[in-house]
C-alpha cells in the first residue's frame, strides 16, 4: 500500500490548473550551525562510516563544511571502539575493518572534541540505539511497469507476525549502489502485512523519467534491512520534507527528528541487512 | 441508552402540549393571539425572518424557520404589517376578538429589481434583533456573486463576509473569526454535512438553486444548536412550489443542473427534485497525456424534497441530498460524498406553541483503491454516521417574551478506516482502525425577553452529554506517546462521559430607532473534531470523537457590537469585536501520521488558544448600487506545550487584514454588473533557516512554527448578467452569465516549495505553486 503515491497522482489531477515559478525569499537569520552526524553500521564485517559536519544558511549553495578532528567512541554492551578519521576524507570517521554490529545489541556512540558554536569550548553529543533483526530475502523480482515508466523491484520474504517491523530497502544494479541518498531510500513498515508472506511487493524503484535506466541482463541487488521505528520516522521525515507540498495533503514543515542529543541534527543507526539479486530478463506489465 | 431517550422525548412532548396548553386563552389579560404562517404569493414557499408589526403597539415578531409566527395581544383594532426583504409590504387593518388564524401571502417585488435589491436582511432588522454576529444570505445574493468557473457557490459567498474566509486558494473550506473548518457546523435541513466540499475542495456541496434560505452564525450560536466552536451554517432547502411547476436550470463551463418543482396537491404537498453534474472529465480524452486521457474526474449531486400539509396544525417535510466525487485512472480509483435525510414534523399545539419534531441520518463516507486484477490490489474505506432525533419548541407568550427548548439526542458511528488486500492473491492483510460508537444528547432553554422599548436580553442554557459507548478500544499512552495498554469495552458499554454546561447570553440596547449596541456571551464544548492536518483539507481527513484520552474542546466566546443604519436603512454599518478563549484545542504532531492509524490519539498535541479581533462592515441594501465592503482585523493564537518549543505561535487560519468588497451595478432592466475584491494577509507558512546534509540529500531545518507569510493575497472577479427579453406568452426566460475570475491574473501563493537543484545538488530554491489565473466562464440560467 502506497498511500503516497496515491496523494500524488491527486495531487497532479489538482495541479492540471497549476503553474510554477521561482521566487526570491528573504528568510530569518539563520542562527548558530549545529552538528549534523550521520552514519548507518550493519551486520557486514567492514569499515563502517559516520560522518560529521556543519548546518549553514538555507541558501547557502555550497558542499557542508565537514568537522575534522573529532573523537569518536562505540559502545555495543561489550566492547568500546574508537573511529579513526578517514585521511581522505575530513569528516568521515570509520570502524576497525573488522567491526560487525550484532543483533539484539544497543549502542551508543559518543561524539566529543568538537565546537561547533565556535565558542572555544568543547561540546560533547550522544546517540543510543539497538540492532533490531530484518526478515529473510528469499527472491527478488524485477519488472518495467508500463504505467508509470519505471522498472519495479520487488522482493519474497516473510514478516514475523509478533513484532511491529520496520524495513529499509536499498537497491544496487551491477554492484553499484543506486539508493546512495536517503532521499531514494525507501523505508515501510508492515502495518499493512503483519505477519505475512511477502509475495513480490514492490519496494524499490528506477524511473525511467531520470534517466534512471535497466538493461536487461543487469544484475539488481536488493538489500533489505531490519530498523527501529526512530529510524523508520527519520526516513518518513525526510521523504516528507523532500517531496513537493500541496495544501490538500501536506501537513506543516517540521524538524526532521533524529536521535542525537543535545541538538544535533542526522542520525546514527544500527540495522542488520539481508541481500538476494535476480538478472533482470526484460519483463513488461501493464503495457 | 437511544431507546430511553425516545421515551423521554415523548413524555416531554406530552407533557409541553398539555402543560402550555394550559394557559391558551389568557381570559384574565384579555389577550388574544394572531398566528399563522408568512409564504411567498407565488411559490407559496414559507418565508425564514419575515416580520410582522402591529403598528399600533409598535410591537411585532418574526417568522421562525418554518415561516411560523405567533404573536399574543390585547383586543383591540390594529393594522399589521408583514415585511421581507425583496417582498411587497403586507398591511392589512382587522379588529382583534378572538384568536386568528392569518396565512400571509407577501407578493415578490418584480424580478429584475429583486435581482438586485436583495441583499441579506431589510429594514432594520440588523437593529432591533438580539442576536449579533449573524449574516444572512438569499441565493439571489449569492448568484449574483461572480463565481469560479461560474459555478455558483455558497461557501464562496460566505468567504466574502467580515471575520470569514478561506482556508486555501479557490477552495471551499472557511475559517470563521479564525476557527478551523472542523469547528462549523454545517447544517443542511438539520443533517450534519461532514464533508462540504467537492473536487479536492474547490466547489461546495450545495446546488444554489434548491437552496431557500442560508444563516451563518458567527458566534452567538442559538442555544438549540452546538457542538463545534467557531460557527453554525444553518442551509435551508427549498420546500418546492406549492402553486404551479417550475423549473430552474443552467449550462455552466463545468457542469450543468436542473431543478424541477411543483404542487403534487395545490397547497399541500410539494416536490422538489434538483441536480447536477459536472461534465469537466468529457474533456480529458483530448488530453495529450495518456495517464489524464483515461482518467474520469466528475461529481453529482441530488436533493429532493417533499412537504405535505396536513392540516393547518400539521406539517411534514422530507428532505435528502446525495452527493458524489469519482475520480478513476488506469491505476486509482476513489469516491466520496455525502447522504442526509431528514424527516419533520411541525405541530402546533395551540397557537402559542410550535413543535418541530426532527428525525435526521447522515452519513459521509470514501473508498479508494486500486483496479482489482493484480496481487498489490487494495482498497481503502472509511465512513461515519449519524442517526439523531430532536424536538424543539417553541412557545410565543407575548411579545415580550418568548421560549424556546428542546431535546435531542445523536448517535455517531465511526469507522475511521478499514484497509485490505483485494482477492486470494493479495500480498496484503487486513488494517481496520478501531470503530468506534459515541452518543451526544443536549437539552436547552432559551428565553428572549424585552424590557420596555430599548432593551432586549436573550438568555439560555444548553446542557450537553457526551458519551462514548462500546464496542471500542482504547489505547494508553505513555508521556512520549508511546501505547502502553489497551482496553476494549464491550458493546453498549458507556465508558466515557463529558457533561457541558454551555450559557449563551445576549442583550440589545436601541439607543435611538436607528442605532444600537448589542453584546453577547457564549460558551461552547466540542466533542467531534476532524484529523486534518493540512490547510486545504481533504476528503480523506477523519472525524473522531472525544474519548479518554482526548477531552471536549471548549470556548468562551465575548462579542461587543454597534449597529446603525443611515439614510432610510439604505445603508447599514456594524462594528463587532469578539474575543475568544478556547480550551483543549487540538494540533498535532510533528510529521503526524493522521490516516489509516490506530493510534491517532497520539498524534494528537494539546493546548491552548485565543482569537481576537474587529469586524468592520458597511452595506448598501436599496438602489441600483448594492453590496458591501468589510474589513476585519484579527489574530488567532495557538499555545502548546509540545510545539514550537511550548512557544506561542499564530493559528494557520489567522489572517491580520481582510478586506472584502462586494459590488453589483443594474445597468438597466436586463444588465447587471458584479465584482468583487478581495485582499488579505498571506497566510501563516514555517520556513527553514538553515540546510544540512545527508549523504548527498539537502535538508531543512525550522526555527519558528508559522514565523513567516506568504506573499498578500488579492484578487478581482467580474461578472457580467444578461437577462433575455421576456415574452409574454412565453414562460421560459434565460439569463446569460459571463464570468472572469482572478481578472488582473495576481499569482496568489498556493504552494511554497524548497527544492534541491537536480543539475546542481549543492543549490536550493525557493519555488511557489499558484492555481487560477484569470479563468473566463460563461454561463446560462433558465426558468420555465
Amino acid at each position: 500500500m502506497k498511500p503516497k503515491n496515491i496523494f500524488f497522482s491527486l495531487i497532479i489531477l489538482t495541479l492540471l490548473f497549476s503553474c510554477t515559478e521561482r521566487v526570491d525569499f528573504e528568510l530569518d537569520e539563520a542562527g548558530e550551525a549545529r552538528l549534523v552526524v550521520f552514519g548507518e553500521i550493519t551486520n557486514d564485517t567492514m569499515a563502517h562510516a559516520v560522518t560529521l559536519s556543519k548546518s549553514a544558511p538555507y541558501f547557502y549553495n555550497q558542499a557542508p563544511e565537514m568537522v575534522s578532528d573529532a573523537t569518536l567512541t562505540l559502545f555495543d554492551g561489550v566492547i568500546t571502539i574508537f573511529l579513526t578519521e578517514d585521511p581522505a576524507r575530513p569528516g568521515v570517521y570509520l570502524t576497525p575493518t573488522d567491526y560487525a554490529g550484532v543483533v539484539g545489541r544497543s549502542y551508543q556512540l559518543n561524539i566529543s572534541d568538537v565546537d561547533i558554536n565556535e565558542d572555544g569550548q568543547a561540546e560533547t553529543y550522544q546517540a543510543e540505539t539497538e540492532m533490531r533483526p530484518t526478515a529473510p530475502v528469499h527472491s527478488v523480482a524485477v519488472v518495467y511497469n508500463a504505467s508509470w515508466d519505471g522498472w519495479e523491484v520487488g522482493v519474497f520474504s516473510q514478516d514475523p507476525p509478533e513484532t511491529e517491523d520496520y524495513y529499509l530497502f536499498k537497491v544496487y544494479r551491477n554492484g553499484v549502489l543506486y539508493s546512495d541518498s536517503i532521499n531514494n531510500y525507501r523505508a515501510v513498515d508492515d502495518r499493512f502485512f503483519n505477519g505475512n508472506e511477502i509475495t513480490g511487493a514492490f519496494v524499490q524503484y528506477f524511473d525511467e523519467e531520470k534517466d534512471e535506466i535497466v538493461e536487461k541482463g543487469d544484475t539488481i541487488t536488493l538489500e533489505m534491512a531490519g530498523i527501529t521505528k526512530a529510524y523508520y520516522d527519520f526516513i518518513v521525515g525526510v521523504n516528507l520534507e523532500t517531496s513537493p507540498r500541496a495544501p490538500l495533503f501536506s501537513g506543516p514543515p517540521a524538524n526532521i527528528k533524529g536521535n542525537i542529543s543535545n541538538g544535533a541534527l542526522g542520525f546514527f543507526a544500527v540495522m542488520e541487512v539481508e541481500r538476494g539479486s535476480t538478472v533482470y530478463n526484460g519483463a513488461v506489465v501493464n503495457d | 441508552m437511544f431507546r430511553k431517550f425516545v421515551l423521554l422525548l415523548a413524555v416531554s412532548i406530552y407533557a409541553a402540549g398539555s402543560l402550555f396548553a394550559l394557559n391558551d386563552h389568557d381570559e384574565k389579560t384579555d389577550r388574544k393571539i394572531i398566528s399563522g404562517h408568512i409564504t411567498d404569493a407565488e411559490s407559496g414557499e414559507s418565508l425564514i425572518g419575515a416580520t410582522l408589526l402591529i403598528k399600533e403597539l409598535g410591537v411585532g415578531t418574526i417568522s421562525n424557520s418554518y415561516g411560523f409566527y405567533s404573536i399574543t395581544i390585547p383586543t383591540g383594532k390594529y393594522t399589521l404589517v408583514s415585511s421581507y426583504i425583496g417582498y411587497q409590504n403586507f398591511e392589512m387593518k382587522m379588529e382583534l376578538n378572538e384568536n386568528q388564524r392569518l396565512e400571509i401571502e407577501l407578493t415578490p417585488e418584480s424580478e429584475q429589481l429583486q435581482e438586485v435589491r436583495v441583499l441579506g436582511e431589510r429594514k432594520d432588522e440588523n437593529i432591533t434583533q438580539v442576536e449579533m454576529g449573524v449574516e444572512k444570505l438569499q441565493p439571489k445574493t449569492i448568484r449574483s456573486i461572480p463565481a469560479l468557473m461560474g459555478e455558483v457557490d455558497l461557501i464562496k459567498a460566505i468567504q466574502l463576509l467580515p471575520g470569514v474566509h478561506s482556508t486555501a486558494e479557490g477552495g471551499s473550506g472557511f475559517s470563521v473569526r479564525g476557527g478551523s473548518p472542523d469547528q462549523n457546523l454545517i447544517l443542511l435541513d438539520e443533517a450534519t454535512v461532514y464533508n462540504a466540499s467537492h473536487l479536492m475542495g474547490f466547489f461546495s456541496v450545495f446546488n444554489n438553486d434548491a437552496i431557500k434560505d442560508l444563516k451563518l452564525y458567527k458566534g452567538d450560536v442559538p442555544a438549540q444548536y452546538g457542538g463545534r466552536l467557531a460557527s453554525l451554517l444553518d442551509v435551508r432547502m427549498k420546500d418546492g412550489n406549492a402553486k404551479e411547476f417550475e423549473g430552474t436550470g443552467g449550462i455552466g463551463t463545468i457542469s450543468s443542473r436542473l431543478t424541477l418543482e411543483g404542487p403534487l396537491k395545490e397547497d399541500q404537498t410539494t416536490l422538489l427534485l434538483s441536480g447536477r453534474r459536472t461534465y469537466m472529465d468529457l474533456f480529458l480524452p483530448l488530453s495529450s497525456d495518456e495517464d489524464v486521457k483515461d482518467s474520469r474526474l466528475y461529481f453529482y449531486d441530488a436533493s429532493l424534497k417533499l412537504s405535505h400539509r396536513f392540516n393547518e396544525n400539521n406539517r411534514l417535510y422530507v428532505s435528502a441530498y446525495l452527493g458524489r466525487d469519482v475520480m478513476k485512472s488506469d491505476f486509482f480509483r476513489m469516491g466520496f460524498g455525502n447522504k442526509t435525510l431528514t424527516t419533520r414534523w411541525n405541530h402546533i399545539f395551540n397557537q402559542k406553541l410550535f413543535m418541530n419534531l426532527t428525525a435526521v441520518w447522515s452519513r459521509y463516507d470514501y473508498e479508494l483503491g486500486t483496479p482489482e486484477d493484480d496481487p498489490e490490489s487494495w482498497i481503502w474505506e472509511s465512513d461515519l454516521e449519524d442517526l439523531g432525533l430532536k424536538a424543539d419548541f417553541g412557545y410565543y407568550i407575548s411579545p415580550e417574551h418568548s421560549l424556546k427548548f428542546g431535546l435531542q439526542s445523536f448517535h455517531h458511528a465511526f469507522n475511521p478506516g478499514l484497509a485490505m488486500g483485494v482477492g486470494d492473491q493479495s500480498i496484503f492483510g487486513e488494517y481496520q482502525v478501531g470503530k468506534n460508537y459515541a452518543l451526544e444528547h443536549a437539552g436547552y432553554l432559551s428565553h428572549q425577553h424585552q424590557l420596555g422599548d430599548k432593551l432586549i436580553v436573550k438568555y439560555g442554557l444548553r446542557v450537553s452529554l457526551f458519551q462514548n459507548i462500546g464496542e471500542g478500544t482504547v489505547y494508553e499512552y505513555d508521556e512520549n506517546y508511546a501505547v502502553v495498554d489497551s482496553t476494549t469495552y464491550g458493546s453498549g458499554e458507556v465508558y466515557q462521559s463529558y457533561w457541558g454546561v454551555e450559557p449563551r447570553f445576549g442583550v440589545n440596547y436601541l439607543f435611538a430607532p436607528d442605532w444600537s449596541l448589542k453584546f453577547n456571551y457564549n460558551r461552547s464544548q466540542q466533542t467531534i473534531q476532524q484529523a486534518s492536518n493540512s490547510a486545504a483539507g481533504s476528503p480523506l481527513d477523519i472525524w473522531f470523537p472525544a474519548s479518554p484520552n482526548v477531552k471536549p474542546q471548549v470556548a468562551d466566546q465575548f462579542a461587543l457590537g454597534v449597529f446603525r443604519n443611515f439614510h432610510n436603512d439604505w445603508y447599514q454599518a456594524s462594528v463587532e469585536a469578539y474575543y475568544k478563549d478556547m480550551k483543549n484545542t487540538i494540533d498535532f504532531a510533528d510529521h503526524a501520521d493522521l490516516l489509516l492509524n490506530k493510534y491517532l490519539e497520539g498524534e494528537l498535541r494539546v493546548g491552548d488558544s485565543r482569537a481576537y479581533g474587529v469586524e468592520f462592515l458597511l452595506k448598501k441594501t436599496e438602489g441600483d448600487l448594492t453590496g458591501w465592503f468589510g474589513y476585519t482585523l484579527s489574530r488567532t493564537e495557538r499555545t502548546i506545550p509540545e510545539i514550537n518549543n511550548g512557544k506561542t505561535y499564530v493559528a494557520p487560519f489567522d489572517k491580520t487584514h481582510d478586506i472584502s468588497t462586494v459590488l453589483n451595478y443594474q445597468l438597466s432592466r436586463r444588465v447587471a454588473l458584479s465584482a468583487n475584491w478581495i485582499y488579505s494577509t498571506g497566510q501563516p507558512v514555517t520556513l527553514p533557516v538553515q540546510r544540512y546534509e545527508i549523504n548527498g540529500t539537502v535538508l531543512p531545518y525550522y526555527s519558528e512554527r508559522n514565523g513567516a507569510r506568504y506573499d498578500d493575497y488579492h484578487r478581482l472577479d467580474l461578472a457580467l448578467s444578461l437577462q433575455g427579453r421576456n415574452k409574454k406568452n412565453r414562460a421560459w426566460s434565460g439569463e446569460w452569465v459571463f464570468s472572469i475570475y482572478n481578472a488582473y491574473s495576481r499569482k496568489n501563493t498556493w504552494a511554497l516549495n524548497f527544492i534541491q537543484d537536480t543539475e546542481n545538488p549543492t543549490e536550493t530554491y525557493a519555488e511557489k505553486t499558484y492555481l487560477f489565473p484569470i479563468i473566463p466562464a460563461v454561463t446560462y440560467n433558465f426558468k420555465f
